[in-house]
């Protein structure tokens, strides 16, 4: 009998997938279990595998194709008689938003171009001195003094080709478009040798990430808050026993695992900050599935360590080097990358001092890790050199209030500062 | 469709309005017997007759005045004024009569008349027949004043401006008459008042102009866009009241505007329209808004070099639009 091949459930909240290539062609035999087509995720490919033995007998969907959860895309030959796959559709009312398929991947929109939320987005702000101060500086036209005005533009920054150096309304237009078009998510961006430009399409996994990005940097109301922890105890404990601890288990602990286990201890009187913000509700989660933000080639994934309360350090350790692993092989499974409460970024790895990182949507905290460097810090009177950690902590400030976030990343540092108090719980 | 000139349009125009509406009459100076000075009533004493086109005396200020009492009993005179050099006498009835009538009688009274002026240089006809003047007529409150640069526009907004309630000041431009021919509808059709044309869409200055200058602008054009400089063109066509929206509107996008008039440079109608480019829309320009007008001289000059040297013409307006782009 013929039997149609649906898209199986993809994972949470994946609702579609694009077909990147048929494993099976038309025509070959299939075996239960086998690959029959490889499919892009929002965060991961799959391949899917047939429910029969059988033949292939005729793709429905071409690579490519953007395919929906529950849709028909393909026609095996099964022996004997069978139960159909039932299409369905994955319900809107999952708790997420759904968002059309053909605004998700649109540019901003053209109105959006340009205005003060836009700039925002681009990290553009008015520096009203600075306006002001170029406006005075340079020779330039009513209508150029606008348009810096509108676009808060610096006039020192441009040079004009208007009579005697004057900056000219197509100067500052031509100023705007540049700094339009810097505007791109620049995987491997390499010096051009001989073209002036070089034009990299921005697909796949890059351009969902993209689309993430926008997505939860324009639903949710970020406010990132710093705070410094004088890591030197944890420094000096790690100093003391990081090689004893290689040697005896294997691996090589960084300081992840005690932040993730402060953060765990934090929430005890801060429970919203691991949480998910879904529909009307807040999902407050009494477990901690801990995404921790790797980056890849061309992209980056945040795996998900799960039940980090019922973890050990090590364990802990352990599970962040496995997913690092298969994130560089890339093949982490769909639940190895879903279902976290509350995430980790490290940026400290590549040298930052700060940052403030996007929140994963519905997810309500993201944690930004910088670099430890040593600085003077003021103890008992007297100034002394001290191991410090920047942290950054967005939270989502439609659920999230200022002074509990706050408070919340002030009792994390508290714990990471005084190891002692809880270390040998979680060994 | 057929190819007509300037000034056939005209009289295509009248006789069509006069066929339409019998209360519709010329008067002017040798318009019945001799056709015009330029023909453009030629034929039209034979068609509809001695009272309906009237010879008028040698006296501007008559022909006025008595199309306004004819225009208060309820007529719709068309009346001509041979040359607008010679309209000065007519002034009196013009500013403080048909003007004022709608206003000072709150609208009871209008003078629903149209005076056609036949007006412009570079004919050859010397201090006293080359004047153009639309300026005086351009500041008075209560006229409408057109000035059409096509055969098209000619023949339509001579039908406006007959048709309509108000008094109009028509210029027809005497160096255009025999010097354009275009194909026209046969077909009843009519200009609005009010409304400009652009004439071309460019994006890098806006160049404004009326009657003969259009003519002059439009060649200028065709140098600058060799040299690269997208020119957008307006033909104003009425003067008064002048579309501010459309030249407005050109300015904001192209941020910069070179403005065309024959006549003497001082208080002429591109000042007022400069003036209002820069109250409106200041914060859209790139460069100050030039003008390239008539010299501030008493009157056009009679022998041809110096014609030439008084009047605007296609080198000087590349010459100023060039300037203003560099700017």
């Amino acid at each position: 009998m013929e039997y149609k091949v649906i898209v199986p459930p993809l994972g949470e909240s994946v609702v579609e997938g694009t077909i990147v290539k048929w494993l099976k062609n038309e025509g070959d035999p299939v075996k239960v279990d086998d690959p029959l087509v490889e499919v892009m995720t929002d965060k991961i490919n799959v391949e899917i595998p047939s429910p029969h033995d059988g033949v292939m007998k005729k793709h429905l969907v071409a690579p490519e194709t953007v395919v929906e959860v529950g849709a028909e895309i393909a026609v095996m030959e099964v022996e004997g008689e069978v139960e159909q796959a039932r299409t369905f559709q994955v319900k809107p009312d999952d708790g997420r938003e759904r968002i059309p398929k053909e605004q998700e991947l649109k540019a901003p929109p053209e109105e959006f171009v340009g205005t003060t939320e836009h700039h925002a987005h681009m990290g553009i702000h008015a520096d009203e001195a600075a306006i002001e101060g170029g406006i005075k500086a340079v020779k330039s036209s009513p209508v150029v003094r606008r348009l810096a005005r509108e676009h808060f533009i610096d006039l020192r920054k441009l040079s004009g080709t208007g009579k005697s150096g004057r900056v000219s309304k197509a100067d500052v237009l031509k100023y705007i478009e540049m700094r339009h078009s810097v505007d791109i998510v620049r995987p491997d961006f390499v010096f051009p040798t001989a073209e002036p430009e070089e034009i990299i399409p921005i697909t796949g996994i890059r351009k969902v990430i993209a689309e993430h990005m926008v997505r939860s940097a324009f639903t949710i109301p970020h406010v990132t808050t710093f705070d410094e922890a004088d890591m030197s105890a944890l420094v000096s404990w790690r100093r003391r026993n990081v090689d004893k601890i290689e040697t005896l288990h294997g691996v090589r602990i960084t300081y992840l695992p005690f932040i993730a286990k402060a953060i765990i201890f934090a929430a005890r009187d801060f429970p919203w900050m691991n949480a998910t913000f879904e529909g009307d509700n807040l999902h407050v989660k009494k477990y901690f599935n801990i995404g921790m933000a790797v980056a890849r080639k061309n992209s980056l994934i945040v795996p998900v360590v799960k039940h980090c309360e019922q973890k050990s350090l090590l364990e802990i350790a352990r599970e962040m080097r496995e997913l690092g692993d298969k994130a560089e092989a890339d093949t982490l499974k769909i639940e190895e990358i879903t279902g976290g409460t509350i995430s980790i970024t490290n940026a400290g790895v590549m040298g930052a001092l700060g940052s403030t990182p996007i929140i994963a949507a519905p997810q309500v905290a993201i944690l930004g890790v910088h670099k430890i460097v040593e600085k003077p810090v003021v103890r008992d009177g007297e100034i002394v050199v001290g191991p410090i950690l920047n942290f950054g902590l967005s939270f989502d400030h439609r659920v999230i209030d200022g002074g509990y976030a706050v408070q919340f990343l002030r009792k994390m540092i508290e714990f990471l500062e005084d190891p002692d108090s809880w270390l040998l719980s979680v060994i | 469709m057929k190819k007509v000139t300037y000034i056939e349009a005209i009289t295509q125009a009248l006789y069509e309005e006069m066929e339409r509406d019998e209360k519709v009459f010329l008067i002017g100076q040798d318009i019945g017997l001799y056709g015009g000075v330029f023909k453009a009533t030629k034929g039209l004493m034979d068609r509809f007759g001695a009272e309906r086109v009237i010879d008028a005396p040698i006296s501007e200020v008559y022909i006025a005045g008595g199309s306004v009492g004819a225009a208060l009993v309820g007529l719709k005179p068309v009346a001509e004024i041979q040359f607008a050099d010679f309209i000065t006498p007519s002034m009196d009835q013009i500013i403080q009569q048909m003007a004022k009538m709608r206003y000072r009688t709150g609208g009871s009274w209008t003078c629903p008349m149209t005076i056609r002026v036949c007006c412009g240089g570079e004919v050859g006809g010397g201090l006293y027949h080359s004047q153009i003047n639309e300026q005086w007529f351009f500041s008075q409150p209560g006229l409408i004043v057109v000035l059409p640069s096509t055969p098209y526009d000619a023949k339509g907004l001579l039908k406006s401006a007959i048709r309509g309630n108000d008094p109009v000041i028509y210029f027809e431009h005497k160096r255009l008459y025999r010097s354009v021919k275009e194909e026209i509808p046969d077909e009843d059709f009519t200009v609005p008042i009010g409304k400009a044309a652009i004439r071309k869409e460019g994006k890098d200055i806006t160049l404004v102009a009326y009657g003969l200058m259009c003519q002059k602008t439009m060649e200028a054009i065709e140098t600058l866009e060799k040299d690269g400089i997208s020119c957008e063109f307006i033909d104003m066509r009425t003067l008064r009241p002048w579309d501010r929206e459309t030249i407005l509107e050109s300015v904001k996008k192209t941020s910069r505007a070179v403005l065309v008039q024959e006549n003497s440079k001082t208080g002429g109608v591109m000042a007022e329209v400069s003036a209002t480019i820069t109250e409106e829309v200041f914060d859209y320009l790139d460069a100050p808004i030039s003008r390239v007008c008539g010299l501030d001289v008493p009157m056009l000059p009679f022998a041809p070099p110096m014609e030439h040297f008084f009047l605007p013409n296609a080198e000087k307006i590349v010459r100023v639009v060039k300037k203003v782009m560099e700017y």
